[in-house]
């Protein structure tokens, strides 16, 4: 996801790269708790650095995407036991979520592949 | 601290009025950690309090929408509410291409007769002599250099293929869970390598030297290490159930089976199974006593049955999916 000088000066580029990153919420944060267990504002930066702090994912958007995580059975949460300040809430990938994650990575690799090659993109 | 107080002001505005479910708690509380913490990198960042405060509740997005969802049926996971839009996880395509079956994999069968064969063969002459020393209650000559190769190799094979067998399984993916992920698996699979092994090495052993406790030197120390990496797999297990079995779970649980909803029939229930099991135990005695032990297994045997039909009668039978009153 990087700016190409000119090409998204436009919101109309902005809106789309943005879309994008959205539709992919979900396997985004499992990817992001793939390593270790993370709370709110972890993901939220995590998210947010890769991005170089272009786009970013509304955090409403993410505590949707925990919440139908959590119903699914891809993630678990569990409070912290931080001693001062709010308590934070973290999350936990579970082996049906990086069986989820692995089958998205898949799927998406190969999406990007039909779309490089349909926008006719050289080096795909 | 005026950031605080600042943030924590905003929050409740902005949960004015929800219904104070355990759910929309949970969420407001979740947040409100989140919200300091990104206050305290404003200010960090040169940013005024108040300000902070502010732009973090403003960056939220449309949080009233999310807590209104977390109060409302679908916190019960009821199964009225359509299923919230998500392209990757949980749409109804989705749902209906996971809910259908996997396909077996021809390998992974082919593995499995493999690896089974392979612990059979390699463990057969090990069962073979221990019934023949069972047989002859006679020691075991152990300068036969067949009998020790046969050893051998059962201690080295059985071990790895069960060890196999039980990581290639957890790697599969079945119609109602995903696969384990390929490490997990392998631990899982080096643990019951690791009890298989332990197990073979002691009773090889104690037939090799036909000493009782070199079992503590040989298969103590693998079957506790075993047991021990196993429990602690087995205790930070995560989920591996497919969607639609959690929902369906909810669902089950929802419903709630008959003794929930009827204590008097679990007290009847408490009641017949004392009276069975001591009528049971009291005629296992007995028969074992003037018969014959052997003989007293039939009376425990039935009586094991007549609790199961016990169970299926009062627990399950009453109600075949419908809301009945109970009588």
């Amino acid at each position: 996801m990087q700016k190409e000088s000119g090409t998204t000066s436009d919101g109309g580029a902005d809106a789309f790269a943005a879309d994008l990153l959205r539709g992919h919420t979900d396997t985004i944060v499992l990817g992001v708790l793939r390593r270790e267990d993370r709370y709110g504002f972890e993901i939220y930066k995590a998210i947010r650095d890769a991005t170089g702090g272009d786009y970013e994912i509304k955090e409403a958007t993410l505590y949707a995407a925990y919440r139908r995580l959590v119903k699914d059975g891809l993630v678990e949460a569990y409070w912290g036991d931080e001693s001062q300040g709010g308590r934070r809430k973290y999350y936990r990938i579970t082996d049906a979520g990086r069986a989820v994650y692995r089958r998205n990575v898949d799927a998406w690799v190969v999406t990007r592949r039909t779309i490089d090659s349909l926008l006719d993109l050289k080096g795909s | 601290m005026m950031t605080s107080t600042s943030v924590h002001r905003l929050l409740d505005e902005a949960f004015a009025g929800l219904p104070a479910t355990p759910d929309v708690q949970d969420l407001k509380e979740e947040i409100r950690a989140n919200l300091l913490d990104r206050v305290a990198e404003l200010t960090a960042g040169g940013v005024a309090p108040d300000e902070a405060a502010r732009r973090a509740v403003d960056e939220l997005g449309d949080v009233r929408a999310l807590a209104e969802e977390a109060s409302g049926p679908a916190a019960e996971g009821g199964m009225l509410t359509p299923p919230t839009a998500s392209p990757a996880t949980s749409s109804a395509a989705a749902a209906a291409a996971a809910r259908r079956p996997v396909p077996v994999a021809r390998r992974y069968v082919a593995g499995v007769v493999v690896a089974s064969a392979v612990a059979l063969l390699a463990l057969a002459p090990l069962v073979t002599v221990v019934a023949l020393v069972l047989g002859n209650a006679d020691r075991l000559e152990p300068g036969s250099y067949m009998v020790l190769a046969a050893m051998a190799v059962g201690l080295i094979l059985s071990g790895p293929a069960v060890g196999w067998i039980v990581a290639a399984s957890l790697m599969r993916e079945t119609a109602s869970s995903y696969g384990m992920p390929r490490r997990r698996a392998t631990a899982y699979g080096v643990a019951s390598a690791l009890l298989v092994v332990g197990v073979v090495a002691g009773v090889e052993s104690v037939l090799v030297f036909d000493r009782v406790y070199v079992v503590f030197q040989t298969a103590v120390p693998l079957l506790v290490a075993g047991g021990a990496w196993l429990a602690y797999l087995v205790a930070t297990q995560t989920n591996r159930h497919k969607p639609w079995v959690l929902e369906q779970a909810r669902q089950h649980a929802q419903v709630g089976d008959r003794f929930e909803r009827d204590p008097a029939a679990a007290a009847r229930f408490g009641i017949y199974a004392v009276v069975l099991w001591t009528l049971t135990g009291a005629a296992f005695l007995l028969v074992g006593f003037t018969v014959g032990w052997l003989w007293a297994l039939l009376p425990a045997l039935l009586g094991v049955a007549a609790f199961m039909l016990m169970v299926a009668r009062m627990l399950f039978g009453a109600d075949h999916g419908n809301d009945r009153p109970v009588p």
